[in-house]
């Protein structure tokens, strides 16, 4: 059976998440009989970025707290360095990216875009930038989406947190000509760690509910293809997913646990 | 492949678990394709079935088809692994991370607590011999094995020694392999700087993946940060800055 998200041909509705299979080709290298139905690579930035120092990983009844802050290699080494191993692996990939203001994001879109990545993800939430999450901003949020637009022979889709607005802020995606939909990102949490506060995104078990949630009222309101990205650590939270409507799966903080998980849920 | 050897993901058989000391545990498991691959200083990522995250152990000893942990109860999910029971089944990754390199010099090991785990399985497959020295806060700490074929020398802080204590053991052209508390390590990597010694060390982060995905381990260096769990959890004093650790 062949699947179809955003246009992106899947053998399994499973996709990874964003930060969770490193720049994408290291995961099939470890465990080569996998299959997952596409791979999401690390954000990318346009420089290269350090993220924040450690503690990076905390551990709370249900799921983890991270703060790794976008570390990646920037565009550059992306595209010299492990670009060429991702195609190598085939063409399901995504490549998620954030630029820093809209000069960044289309740079780092068209200089992907040139060396054939088809499939965008736009990190439009992620907690662990300084200043705001940039989903907040919905005006800013639309000028990007229709700038990176005018590139119609890419997809684009959104990752967005499901509780910033997710609804209203879908409503004007899709009006700016999104191709899909990933909800949720991880959620603005804080931890302490040898008496020091952190801040950080949850991910996991734990915010399930609220993404059930998001995702039921997403797919009532509106036709966009949707992947739903929260606690799926079993076959039973598969199909509660797919209960509210939900055909696509992404796979985040399990595959920390297990990364060979694709094997199974079928 | 990836990095430099085969990570494996298997179910093992649970062989032997039992106390050894105040809050160490060893645990065998029998698992006969990983055994012959894995080298000192190396890890394995365990999977606890009620929790988010894996934990990694360092592996204390290989003999034939058996892999030997011993591990210190520091929170939840060690405290969970404490209850696995002979026969039962663990899900492991690994051999995960660098391990030790093996050179021509007279080695000097300081372990500190279970810091002894690395580096009682390094020693073991020394082929020079040296100087072990083996240090707890508590003497009810002490593990009930000994390094044989190198001098052994075992203090606690209750008795008013440290392991960095014995820093002017080490002469020039000796190399310093540590693993322990990072105050120690941080004196010992200080100590061969200003020295100019050799010196590989273990450091331990808060870990992810354990595979170098998630990024979640990282050590500033020199080249900017390395994952404990694939590029280290080995690295020499030269790609440190002390100021950063």
């Amino acid at each position: 059976m062949s699947l179809n998200f955003a246009t992106l041909k899947l053998s399994s509705p499973f996709i990874t998440a964003s930060g969770c299979s490193g720049y994408g080709w290291e995961l099939k290298n470890l465990f080569p009989w996998i299959r997952y139905g596409a791979i999401t690579t690390k954000t990318i930035t346009y420089k290269k970025r350090p993220g924040n120092p450690p503690p990076r990983i905390f551990e709370i009844e249900g799921g983890i707290i991270n703060r790794v802050g976008l570390e990646n290699c920037g565009v550059f080494e992306f595209i010299g360095e492990h670009l060429p191993k991702l195609k190598k692996l085939g063409e399901n990939f995504i490549v998620s990216i954030y630029g820093e203001n809209l000069i960044e994001w289309v740079e780092i879109l068209k200089l992907l875009k040139d060396r054939g990545v088809k499939f965008f993800e736009l990190n439009l939430s992620c907690p662990n930038l300084k200043n705001r999450i940039v989903q907040e901003d919905v005006g800013y949020v639309r000028r990007v989406v229709r700038s990176l637009r005018k590139f119609r022979e890419v997809k684009l889709i959104a990752k967005i947190n499901a509780i910033h607005s997710p609804i209203e802020l879908t409503k004007k995606l899709i009006e700016d000509g999104i191709d899909g939909i990933v909800c949720s990102n991880t959620f603005p949490a804080s931890f302490i760690f040898n008496g020091k506060i952190y801040d950080g995104g949850v991910s996991g078990r734990v915010i399930k509910p609220v993404v059930l949630k998001v995702v039921k009222e997403l797919r009532k309101k509106f036709r966009v293809p949707l992947a739903a990205c929260g606690g799926i650590y079993s076959k039973e939270d598969v199909c509660d997913y797919r209960k509210v409507g939900v055909d696509f799966f992404v796979l985040g903080s399990i595959l920390l646990r297990e990364p060979d998980i694709g094997k199974w849920l079928k | 492949m990836y990095g430099n050897h085969r990570v494996f993901h298997k179910s093992a058989i649970v062989c032997k678990i039992y106390k050894i000391s105040s809050e160490i545990y060893y645990l065998r498991i029998k698992e006969k394709n990983i055994s012959k691959n894995v080298i000192p200083g190396q890890f394995f990522h365990i999977k606890i079935d009620e929790l988010p995250l894996r934990r990694p152990l360092s592996v204390f000893d290989v003999k034939r088809e058996f892999i030997d942990f011993i591990f210190k109860v520091r929170g939840k999910g060690t405290r969970i692994l404490t209850s696995l029971e002979k026969g039962e089944r663990i899900d492991l990754i690994g051999p995960c991370g660098n391990g030790f390199k093996i050179f021509d010099s007279r080695p000097i090991f300081f372990a500190g607590g279970i810091g002894f785990a690395p580096l009682y399985f390094l020693a073991k497959n020394y082929e020079r011999k040296g100087i072990f020295i083996y240090g707890v806060r508590r003497k009810k700490e002490f593990v009930p094995f000994e390094v044989q074929g190198h001098r052994f020398i075992r203090v606690s802080e209750e008795e008013g020694k440290k392991v960095t204590d014995f820093l002017n053991l080490v002469e020039d052209d000796d190399i310093i392999y540590a693993a322990g508390p990072r105050d120690m390590l941080k004196k010992i990597i200080g100590f061969s700087k200003r020295r100019g010694v050799k010196c590989f060390f273990s450091w331990e982060e808060r870990m992810g993946c354990g595979i170098g995905l998630c990024r979640c381990c990282v050590i500033f260096t020199k080249d900017g940060n390395k994952r404990v769990c694939i590029d280290g959890p080995v690295f020499s004093k030269d790609e440190v800055d002390l100021k950063c650790l």
